[in-house]
């Protein structure tokens, strides 16, 4: 009888390959639609996508009231109107905005998506944005927005826009509290008119549809025809510059430290997001092993690769306890050094790539996960088979391709600081 | 829709559930220990959340529990409650027994190193901090808490009551714990995903046969009285506005009424057709954010009314305003409201259950509270519920002696 020895692991199997699905593509009256199709599920997930971010506002906020005022009321229906039919359904709607992208998302029981739609383009077209649900509206966002900027992370988030982005960028932080007393009734009309109507729709589907659900939305919505937003990366972005945010009284201080880095199309990209997982991009991190694991100083620290459409960049975040923060800036320098002076060890990088390619089948298992990667696919023009060669590309890396990259493209000099916390000044 | 499984028992108690979920390629394993924040001693709080996070700090043959997981294409978390401590891992499912190997490892003892019961403490404290100190009305639930319970230990929230316990906790205190609650005759561990079902118990009897039952505390916890008259509190913070928290003591999560509660609570509160909505953020805007939901504890829990008043609106005249919505909802909901808040149950219940992990989280927590038939249930529930029922629990629970208000003050 054999003894079980339960200091060995047990034999594993290691990812091979990632299949990519594409979804199901329909192009009905000029509308695109894709989907994964799930039948049986009794539920569907629509997202409706317009390319009506907040970069093309004219007066900070518009875009967001606009999301915020689109189900409160139309020529016909009143805003409780409105809301009573969504609840009879049992859906549920979000309609949000961020710089890039304009979306309404949906859960519906599948046999009330039909009804749904019905509201939902009657809503699109005929929002009448009355001005006393404006006036309630502005008032209660107003009110949430006070309560954001009492948070450090929120105040560190906004100077960090602005630290890394150049003046004028779409990307730096535009909304004030002043704005939301400096924004109009008209301006939302006017947003709504001239870029939520105008811009034209994409259709997302994942879940338990029918062929005539896809008819029905290309009867109801208007495609975008052309994608009208191109990548551009044509600014460069600041370097090395450092901002502090003065919070009185706060227990911890955030902390977020990063800066430009190239998009999904770049040949370096996929090594990037490998060095970026070595840093802090999952749980055995560097920063996550040391300054949470070794030091305690806070809950949690991460890093992330945002690959956007106006612009892409790296960044470090953070909140840790106020008497250890500039010892925390220390230790982010120190393990942003470490890895330029010294290759990543072979069995690190070995676990490393297998945590990325058991991440990313978990990307593509299931249909919701699949139309989150698909989305991308779509907007950044993607080759289809972008996922099966990130794949390719993360598991050639070695020790010297990271080191070079770290080197290349992670040297603390070049990274923009902001903190945000009862703190007087910090040095890099 | 139905999470079919198939259900096993070790000699040493545990209890082995698995779904088969042949359309994915991961598998999920969820481990939920019957222990939570109210078996906690009233001196030493916040242990069941300290000890979770010493469950990653390495177990007797295994130094680390994240890295083995990793290297194999996994990941994991957890999560504590007043009622329960719950670990989940989702991987590929071909590396099912690394999962197993890891987990039982862990349930069969922890490495209890110093260094990590210190860092932890650092930790646990940073989280309070980032959490519960320094947010905007982060403390309500510090204040709430001991408001509704006198004597139930759901008086203190998960974190803890206090910094100093954490700080003061001791390696015997953690031994201590450990092996009055983590034995696998407190705990269920679920499985679902693509898997084969005879494979996955050799699996288990492989790697948790060995590992002895415990003595578990039969669990005696004091039962929270009943209240007799309202309680009120009011603190001055720094925060930008007013705010209100109204909590009404109600059943716990295994009573049969409980649907139809959850259901009035989703009447008054869930959605923008909701009655406080309506009434008090859109047709009087006394409010600028109103929302009602309730606990669902497995002891008798909480029925929540919490709000932020707008501009220009008094602490009183929003308390009154509430309560009246609160007197009027008695005896007057509609087949039509009715009906529109058991579709939205319908749907959260089925997007509730996509993922391989839901379902293996969902069985788990059902099977704690007394069969993991009840997840497959719990839609009848809700669309078994009656106008009727729902009028009778508003007429037991939304009582003005039942109600304990804390009034939060905006520092002028």
């Amino acid at each position: 009888m054999t003894v079980l020895e339960r200091t060995i692991a047990p034999p594993f199997k290691t990812i091979d390959q990632i299949s990519w699905i594409s979804p199901e593509h329909y192009e009905v009256e000029g509308l695109d639609v894709y989907g994964y199709r799930s039948p049986g599920d009794g539920v569907v997930k629509a997202e409706l996508v317009v390319e009506a971010g907040s970069a093309g506002e004219e007066q900070a906020l518009s875009a967001k009231m606009t999301s915020a005022l689109l189900l409160a009321g139309t020529d016909k229906y009143s805003a409780h109107e409105i809301a009573e039919k969504i609840d009879a359904l049992g859906a549920f709607i979000e309609v949000s905005q961020n710089k890039d992208f304009f979306t309404i998302q949906l859960y519906s029981l599948s046999r009330n998506f039909s009804e749904l739609l019905n509201i939902i383009a009657h809503v699109v077209d005929h929002a009448s944005f009355p001005p006393r649900e404006f006036d309630i509206i502005r008032n209660n966002e107003k009110m949430k927005f006070k309560v954001q900027l009492e948070k450090v992370d929120v105040l560190a988030r906004r100077a960090f826009a602005n630290t890394l982005f150049p003046e004028g960028h779409p990307y730096t932080t535009k909304v004030h509290l002043e704005s939301f007393d400096a924004l109009s009734n008209s301006d939302v009309r006017h947003f709504h008119e001239t870029r939520v109507k105008q811009m034209g729709w994409t259709v997302f589907l994942a879940g338990d549809y029918s062929d005539q659900d896809v008819q029905h939305l290309g009867a109801l919505f208007t495609g975008s025809g052309e994608r009208n937003a191109k990548v551009t990366s044509d600014q460069t972005l600041n370097s090395g510059r450092i901002t502090v945010v003065e919070k009185t009284g706060a227990v911890q201080s955030a902390i977020r430290m990063g800066k430009e880095m190239p998009g999904r199309l770049h040949s370096d990209y996929a090594g990037l997001q490998v060095a970026n997982t070595i840093i802090g991009g999952y749980f055995g991190s560097r920063l996550m092993n040391n300054i949470r694991e070794d030091k305690g100083y806070t809950y949690g620290i991460g890093s992330r690769i945002y690959a956007q459409t106006h612009g892409s960049y790296f960044m470090i975040g953070t909140e840790v306890g106020t008497d250890v923060t500039q010892a925390a800036i220390d230790e982010i320098v120190k393990e942003l050094k470490q890895l330029i002076d010294v290759e990543v060890g072979a069995g690190e990088l070995e676990v490393v790539k297998n945590y990325m390619n058991g991440q990313l089948l978990k990307a593509t298992d299931g249909i919701f996960a699949r139309m989150e990667l698909y989305k991308q696919v779509h907007y950044f023009d993607l080759p289809d088979s972008y996922f099966e060669d990130f794949f390719s590309k993360v598991n050639e890396c070695n020790p010297q391709i990271i080191n070079k990259l770290c080197a290349d493209y992670f040297q603390p000099s070049d990274m923009c600081v902001v903190v945000a916390g009862d703190i007087g000044s910090v040095s890099i | 829709m139905k999470v079919d499984y198939e259900r096993f028992t070790l000699d040493n108690g545990l209890k082995i559930l698995i779904h088969k979920d042949q359309d994915t390629d991961l598998v999920a394993v969820n481990t939920l220990y019957n222990v939570g924040a109210r078996d906690e001693d009233a001196s030493r709080t916040g242990f069941a959340h300290l000890f979770e996070h010493l469950m990653f700090g390495g177990s007797r043959n295994i130094p680390d529990f994240d890295t083995p997981l990793q290297k194999v294409g996994g990941d994991n978390n957890a999560f504590t409650s007043n009622d329960i401590t719950n670990y989940y891992v989702t991987l590929p499912a071909a590396n099912l027994e690394t999962a197993l190997w890891l987990e039982s490892d862990r349930m069969n003892e922890l490495a209890f190193t110093p260094k990590s019961l210190e860092v932890q403490q650092s930790v646990v404290i940073e989280e309070f901090r980032q959490r519960y100190l320094n947010q905007p009305y982060g403390d309500v639930w510090l204040l709430l808490r001991p408001l509704v319970y006198k004597t139930h230990p759901y008086m203190w929230p998960t974190i803890g009551k206090e910094i100093s316990h954490i700080e003061d906790a001791t390696m015997d205190d953690v031994k201590a714990f450990f092996y009055s609650h983590y034995r696998p005759n407190n705990a269920v561990i679920t499985i679902a995903g693509n898997v084969d079902v005879d494979a996955t118990m050799k699996l288990i009897h492989k790697w948790y046969d060995d590992i002895p039952a415990g003595d578990i505390p039969i669990r005696s916890l004091p039962v929270e009285p009943v209240q007799t008259e309202i309680r009120e509190e009011s603190v001055e913070r720094e925060v930008p506005t007013d705010a209100l928290y109204l909590v009404y003591k109600m059943e716990g999560r295994t009573d049969d009424s409980y649907f139809a509660t959850d259901l009035l609570s989703d009447v008054l509160g869930r959605g923008e057709s909701s009655r406080l909505f309506r009434s008090l953020v859109k047709d009087n805007p006394m409010f600028a954010q109103l929302d009602c939901f309730v606990s669902a504890d497995l002891d008798p829990g909480m029925f929540i009314v919490s709000g932020k008043l707008a501009d220009g609106t008094g602490m009183d005249e929003a308390v009154a305003a509430v309560q009246e919505e609160l007197t009027k909802v008695h005896g007057s909901v509609t087949e039509q409201e009715l009906s529109k808040v058991v579709n939205k149950a319908e749907s959260t219940v089925r997007f509730g259950l996509m993922s391989v992990l839901d379902k293996a989280m969902g069985l788990a927590i059902a099977e704690n509270m007394g069969s993991a038939d009840l997840l497959n249930e719990e839609l009848d529930m809700y669309q078994k519920v009656t106008v009727d029922e729902v009028h009778a629990r508003a007429a037991e629970v939304l009582q003005p002696h039942n109600a304990c208000v804390l009034k939060y003050h905006a520092k002028r």
